[in-house]
């Protein structure tokens, strides 16, 4: 549990963020003419990013804590 | 625009301008550069760096975009600025691939979703026609 909270408070994740904001904002506006459809669409993007990027993390977490 | 030309300056801000060059040789094949080349014109000035020094000439802009002289140069950078070399190739890298993503939207429109299940909803009347003549 230590090791998640410090990859978690690890300055470099954060580094994260912008990129969700701009490639989910981006791809939104690729799908969309409208602002409010842009956003609707950028958050569930951002959303699914997260998650999946999260479940990738989260098995590598269990991978490191049990090698 | 905002969202791209900010991804990609953010970047180059974190590697310090050295992340993005163009060089194909012995001391380093940059393949990156060809995906940072997306964003279009701000990544120009690899090129014309990579240029004026190929010629032995002193390189323009105070030295950024310059590719590396030999490969104790790249691995100083790589020392010096450590992950946020490889973050800075990534935000740029990013950067020039959303920006063909926008050309494409720009060219051929916004994309359309796979159609939906058609909804239930009453039979039409040629269906209604189908019924009685099989009755």
């Amino acid at each position: 549990m230590m090791l998640l909270a410090s990859s978690l408070l690890a300055a470099q994740i954060w580094y994260i963020v912008p990129l969700i904001v701009s490639v989910s904002l981006v791809y939104g506006a690729t799908r969309h003419e409208l602002p409010r459809p842009i956003l609707y669409h950028a958050w569930h993007t951002a959303v699914w990013m997260t998650v999946f990027m999260g479940g990738i993390f989260l098995v590598l977490w269990g991978v490191s804590a049990w090698l | 625009m905002v969202c791209i030309l900010g991804t990609y300056f953010f970047g180059l801000a974190l590697g310090e301008g050295k992340v993005v060059y163009a060089s194909w040789n012995q001391v380093d094949r940059r393949w990156q550069y060809p995906l940072q080349l997306g964003v279009g014109l701000p990544a120009i000035p690899a090129i014309v760096q990579g240029m004026v020094v190929r010629r032995n000439n002193p390189p323009l802009l105070g030295g950024a975009m310059v590719p590396p002289r030999n490969q104790e140069e790249l691995s100083d950078w790589h020392y010096r600025l450590n992950m946020r070399f490889e973050l800075g190739t990534l935000y740029t890298m990013i950067a020039g691939l959303l920006n063909v993503l926008a050309i494409w939207d720009a060219y051929g429109g916004p994309v359309l979703s796979e159609p939906g299940k058609p909804e239930r909803g009453p039979p039409d009347d040629k269906s209604k026609d189908k019924d009685k003549k099989g009755s």
